[in-house]
């Protein structure tokens, strides 16, 4: 029983996905999946929830070590599964607009909700593995279910075949790590990994050993760090991105964009921090965190710069996305810092939460301004809109603000809170950089807003008009709320965030302490 | 290793390693002999690829159905179920009733995804 | 750690040497088939490599899984992709080519390196280890939470091979996008495809 109170946040999705697939396999007409799916997400992140308010119970022994039910991963489960209500909302209004509404789609959102918390709490190589397949299966199938579409086929396949090609690099990479400590939970391998050197000085053997495995561990942790720079689309391992998004239906874009990347930040912070927290790994000049603050820079600055030369809304979308990943990544790099580092990994969260009720936000906006036959995609659909339908040209503004960082949304603040982490942590430069990217990237989100509230529509072009949809009003009113509330009381949801990562370094400090000690 | 216990590598797999070698050695020969010994005078006609008799129409490769592919991953599926089961059938005394629970809620889960496809037609080959 | 006996060394070098050379058939051979047949060989010369690490377990899931099951499917799909899925000579430059074959090495030379050196710290080796009984007792122990997660991928797995590959759906009012190009060719292969 106590093992079900733990992972109830994650059979909350896993049974519900069973459940959706009957219920997809005995209906007699498709639709209407979409409310089940959402109630499922929305449940499982009040589960979430209520098992942080419980307190999480201490007795993890069940798990041997494989998932880590602390408050960190709750507070990503609870990101993940808002995220995944809002982009079941959203897909419950595209997918019946453009006439895909099959219902597939929603035991596979839920599959892939479950896999990016199992990915969040995977305290254990093999459980990474695990949960990164199921989550990313579910989304391949997402991505290709335009049927028909040579553009969605073509995502699909460039998606699932750098996917795949990620985790086999992830794969090997945990492959040498246990041949190298003959562990594979985290905990294990750091132990060996940092453990005592100080007798290995006396013997030369020994000392060898110790050098092998640190240089194994380091070619591990690029195979495992290049692993997690494809799935959150980090430069140079990007390529895949906006092709994917643009090809795949756009509810779909909305969950890849927002909480695939949010699971994939999640484990790997945690990987990260857990395996290579140390010092000698972490802290030095030569450090993972000097390596990934040149991905970050490149990240921000390519996304930036490509989403400015976009036409399309959605391509648009999808490179600054690529961009946001980027904002992320500084507090993953300031995250091992002594002392600052709660904070930044604080930052982190508030980042992915932020950044997915904004962006689903977003995408939920396009896809209202989308009808059948009459996608908007491109800048020029959007002419005229704001004034046309004031409502909806509204919270399109809203949500743009926010990616933009504009103070009074939480947009401002979660960039607010990386960058003082990123200061925090001394990387005066890299803090730098990203302000100048958020000024740049203004400058396209920006260009929607002069669009929809100041040009006319080219003469005979259609006119791109709000569908009807329930669900969809349903998702962006809720992205909205959130968008507004964390805009309004950021300490409050900060507090939270420091609380979750503060909860998990108290849990386990071996990691931490053990790389202190190993450190010269 | 702790050999002291345990068969060797040829004492465990030997028989094995000779019928492939036997196998592969019959093969070979066969070829070998058969391109060797066998007369050889080829006309025209015996050199168009034998298709009952009949003349050959279309390209040697035919393009198959995608339904054979549903097919084959369902099968690859089932097939790694029927792996984890071996194991569960050893044990099956020693594990108890956890064991059977365990084995239940995988099998429940694969079952569902069983029903799934015969519900949806999957499973129907004239589609 | 004992000394590998001869036998050993004789059969890792033997499936070793088959396993590099068939995956080097694998992606070079522009036949499909063939590359299919290398793969084939490549995953009977790993569950060799298998036999000499006493994964006896893991040497008859690869037979049954990999031999059996996966390489089938690949000549499935080459199948399914048709005639004239040779693949053309490959157009990448000479640069790209230099280098990632460079790059390969490198990383075959550190591994090379280090891997000499290590004595990794092996988990204590049981007399049973790698048979079925061992590896059931982790499998439905502590590694239990893998375990059932394992039947969740595969069902995930496959409703999402079934909404890419499924293009028929018996609830037809669907979907106006589904009469796709490889039905179509479908049936003019039927027509032709009984004789002989």
């Amino acid at each position: 029983m106590n093992l079900v109170l733990l992972l109830s946040p994650i059979l909350i999705p896993t049974v519900g996905a069973l459940v959706l697939m009957m219920l997809d396999a005995f209906q007699k007409e498709d639709g209407g999946l979409a409310m089940p799916t959402a109630l499922l997400h929305f449940t499982a992140a009040a589960m979430a929830l209520a098992l942080w308010q419980r307190g999480v119970p201490s007795d993890t022994s069940a798990l041997h070590g494989f998932l880590a039910i602390d408050k960190t991963s709750l507070f990503l489960d609870a990101t993940i599964a808002l995220g995944g209500g809002i982009a079941s909302l959203l897909a419950g209004g595209y997918l019946a607009e453009h006439k895909l509404d099959r219902g597939e789609y929603y035991p596979l959102i839920a599959f892939s909700t479950a896999g990016a918390m199992l990915l969040v709490s995977a305290s254990d190589m093999l459980m990474l593995f695990l949960g990164l397949e199921t989550m990313s299966l579910g989304v391949y199938a997402m991505t290709g279910f335009r049927r028909g579409s040579p553009r969605s086929a073509e995502a699909s396949l460039k998606y699932f075949l750098l996917g795949s090609f990620a985790a086999a690099l992830m794969l090997f990479g945990s492959a040498l790590l246990y041949a190298v400590t003959g562990h594979t939970d985290y905990a294990g391998i750091a132990e060996v990994l940092h453990a005592a050197p100080a007798n290995a000085a006396a013997d030369a053997a020994a000392a060898i050993q110790v050098v092998t495995r640190s240089r194994i561990s380091i070619l591990a942790m690029l195979l495992i760090v290049i692993a997690m720079a494809f799935k959150v689309g980090a430069v140079p391992f990007h390529m895949w991105t906006p092709d994917a998004y643009e090809g795949a239906p756009t509810s779909t874009m909305a969950y890849m964009s927002s909480v695939v990347k949010a699971a994939a930040f999640g484990a790997f912070a945690r990987v990260m921090l857990a395996v290579y927290g140390d010092a000698a790994s972490a802290g030095s000049a030569a450090g993972w965190p000097a390596m990934l603050a040149w991905v970050a820079v490149a990240t921000m600055t390519v996304g930036n710069l490509v989403a400015l030369t976009q036409t399309s809304v959605k391509r648009m979308l999808a490179y600054s996305s690529i961009a946001h990943a980027g904002y992320v990544l500084l507090g993953v790099i300031a995250a091992p810092r002594e002392g600052t580092g709660t904070t930044a990994y604080a930052s982190v969260l508030f980042y992915l939460l932020a950044y997915t009720v904004s962006n689903m936000g977003a995408v939920g906006a396009l896809i209202l301004a989308g009808r059948r036959g009459a996608e908007s995609v491109s800048y020029d659909d959007l002419a005229g809109y704001a004034r046309r339908h004031p409502a909806a040209g509204f919270a399109m503004t809203l949500f743009l603000l926010s990616l933009t960082g504009v103070p009074p949304t939480v947009g401002f603040f979660a960039k607010f809170y990386v960058i003082r982490a990123t200061l925090d942590a001394g990387y005066t430069a890299l803090a730098l950089i990203a302000v100048v990217n958020s000024a740049v990237s203004a400058y396209y989100y920006l260009g929607v807003l002069v669009k929809m509230y100041m040009r006319d529509p080219a003469p005979g072009a259609a006119l791109a008009s709000p569908m009807r949809s329930g669900y969809v009003t349903v998702a962006i009113l809720t992205a909205a709320v959130f968008v507004v509330w964390m805009g309004v009381m950021p300490e409050r949801w900060l507090d939270l965030a420091r609380e979750a990562v503060g909860a998990a370094t108290a849990a386990a400090p071996s990691a931490a302490t053990a790389g202190g000690n190993a450190a010269p | 290793m702790n050999d002291a216990s345990q068969l060797s590598l040829t004492q465990s797999y030997g028989p094995i390693f000779m019928i492939v070698a036997f196998s592969l050695f019959i093969a070979v020969t066969m070829f070998t002999l058969a391109s060797l010994l066998g007369p050889k005078n080829p006309t025209p006609e015996k050199a168009i690829p034998y298709e009952c008799g009949s003349e050959s129409t279309g390209a040697a490769h035919v393009k198959q159905s995608v339904k054979f592919y549903l097919t084959a991953i369902l099968f690859v599926v089932f097939d790694i179920e029927a792996i984890f089961l071996y194991p569960w059938a050893v044990l099956f005394q020693r594990l108890g009733v956890t064991g059977l629970v365990e084995m239940l809620v995988f099998l429940t889960v694969l079952t569902a995804a069983l029903v799934y496809c015969w519900k949806k037609g999957a499973l129907e080959w004239q589609t | 750690m004992n000394p590998s006996s001869t036998q050993e060394i004789i059969a890792f070098s033997l499936f070793a040497a088959l396993a590099v050379a068939s995956a080097l058939a694998t992606v070079t051979l522009r036949n499909p088939i063939r590359n299919a047949v290398g793969l084939f060989v490549h995953v009977l010369s790993l569950a060799g490599l298998y036999i000499t690490l006493a994964a006896h377990f893991l040497v008859a899931v690869q037979l049954i899984v990999y031999v059996g099951a996966v390489v089938v499917l690949f000549v499935f799909v080459i199948m399914l992709l048709g005639p004239g899925s040779e693949t053309a000579p490959d157009a990448t430059g000479r640069v790209p080519r230099v280098l990632g074959a460079a790059g390969i090495a490198s990383v075959g030379i550190v591994l090379a390196s280090t891997v000499r050196t290590l004595a990794p710290p092996r988990p204590d080796r049981v007399p049973e280890f790698g048979t079925l009984r061992h590896v059931g007792e982790y499998l439905f122990g502590p590694a239990m939470v893998p375990f059932e997660v394992a039947s969740v991928l595969l069902t995930a797995g496959i409703v999402g091979a079934f909404a890419v590959a499924k293009a028929h759906h018996h609830k037809v009012k669907m979907n106006t996008e589904t009469n796709l190009a490889p039905l179509k060719s479908d049936a003019v292969d039927e027509s032709q495809g009984d004789h002989g």
